[in-house]
């Protein structure tokens, strides 16, 4: 399933780029849309992309603008994923194989790198897609997110509290140690 | 030999009892970390971040469009972390600031739209998420029949709520990002006063009464 949502994030990424090329008509912003939702057809069997991930690309494209370069360039390399998946007749993502993942992604990047969006893969392994300033484009984070407390902060604490006392123990017994050797 | 007899006494001796006392202490305290964590991280760290600094913000106040349909290039779309409204439910005592995303930030100063669903008035899903220790911690008084007000940079909406469910985190069952119909689905950790990473959510579901439809086509 991760190895599916990985795919789908590359793919996204490179419609992605390809949106943010409608530098003005909103035709254009439509087409992109229209490709998204039209998913990938490999072998007749069309392989359908995440609402929330369509979803991210119509955001994205309603508050950016690309030029028409961009809007070439990125279709370009779109396609160029697009004939990868279709070359390796891949129906089932979770069997992709390393060499046409590859393919994939290098087209996202390019695509990215075009529209000067970032592609970025997390030790944990999600994929992120941002601006200069950080500003999310794409994540293939779960809808659903931790609405607790945030730990990250907290957790800081717990080694900086093992060192602590640790020192303070260590010159504990030192001290008592030189101490009792004075006696002595 | 005393020598030696005294390194053992005062130092060997404290640094193992030292190791073996964390070790016991971790293995008491691991099933609840992160509740303790949470909770320490609730109590001196989880301060709201200046809007200003860390994101963009579009809105002052609403203006007083409630009806109708508004084009989408005649409104400033928020970007991803930008502050575009407020959310008020008055019968549970909610006002908060809205966000576009659900990250980190936006989630210590307000609620947030998930970027994966849409704005309100686009004819679909908004989900909303919001932290139970904080601006959604009184989202279980919100009662099926309740309005939910919501004030946008570029117009005002009111929601009724249908009904609302516990469920997992990982239902994906909960919410549908593909509907076609104008909805609003709010939600937090559940339990509201367990301040960990919680395995349920608490949904509020509703259903739009009045606002201005965004045309997309123009």
């Amino acid at each position: 399933m991760k190895t599916v949502n990985r795919l789908f994030c590359f793919i996204l990424a490179v419609f992605l780029l390809f949106a943010a090329v409608p530098a003005r008509a909103a035709s254009n912003s439509d087409a992109i849309i229209s490709a998204l939702k039209s998913g990938v057809v490999v072998n007749g069997h069309v392989v359908n992309i995440p609402a929330s991930y369509i979803n991210q690309a119509e955001n994205y494209l309603a508050a950016h603008k690309l030029t028409d370069e961009q809007v070439e360039y990125i279709v370009g390399q779109i396609n160029a994923a697009k004939a990868a998946i279709r070359d390796a007749g891949v129906t089932d993502l979770h069997k992709i194989n390393p060499t046409t993942k590859q393919e994939v992604l290098s087209a996202v990047q390019a695509a990215a790198n075009e529209a000067n969006l970032k592609l970025t893969v997390g030790s944990d392994k999600k994929v992120k897609i941002a601006d200069s300033n950080g500003a999310i484009a794409f994540t293939d984070e779960s809808p659903i997110k931790t609405t607790g407390a945030n730990v990250h902060f907290a957790l800081t604490l717990v080694p900086l509290s093992l060192l602590m006392t640790a020192f303070c123990l260590c010159v504990f017994g030192i001290s008592k140690y030189k101490l009792l050797k004075r006696h002595d | 030999m005393h020598h030696r007899s005294h390194t053992k006494d005062f130092i060997l001796i404290p640094i193992i009892y030292f190791l073996l006392g964390y070790l016991i202490l971790f293995l008491l305290i691991f099933p609840f970390r992160h509740t303790i964590s949470s909770a320490i991280d609730l109590l001196f760290f989880n301060k709201p971040n200046s809007t200003e600094e860390s994101v963009g913000n579009i809105f002052s106040t609403a203006p007083d469009i409630s009806s109708g349909t508004i084009k989408l290039s005649s409104i400033k779309f928020p970007t991803y972390g930008a502050r575009f409204g407020k959310v008020e439910i008055s019968s549970a005592g909610i006002n908060a600031d809205l966000y576009f995303g659900d990250g980190t930030d936006q989630l210590k100063n307000g609620v947030g739209v998930y970027n994966g669903s849409s704005i309100p008035g686009y004819g679909q899903t908004t989900l909303i998420a919001g932290h139970n220790h904080t601006f959604f911690h009184t989202l279980g008084k919100a009662k099926p029949g309740d309005k939910i007000q919501i004030d946008t940079n570029y117009g005002k909406y009111v929601y009724q709520i249908k009904k609302a469910q516990i469920r997992n985190a990982s239902d994906t069952s909960a919410y549908n990002l593909q509907s076609k119909k104008e909805n609003l689905i709010l939600y937090t950790c559940y339990p509201f006063n367990e301040i960990g990473l919680t395995a349920q959510r608490y949904y509020v579901y509703a259903d739009m009464i009045s606002g201005p439809k965004i045309d997309k086509q123009e």
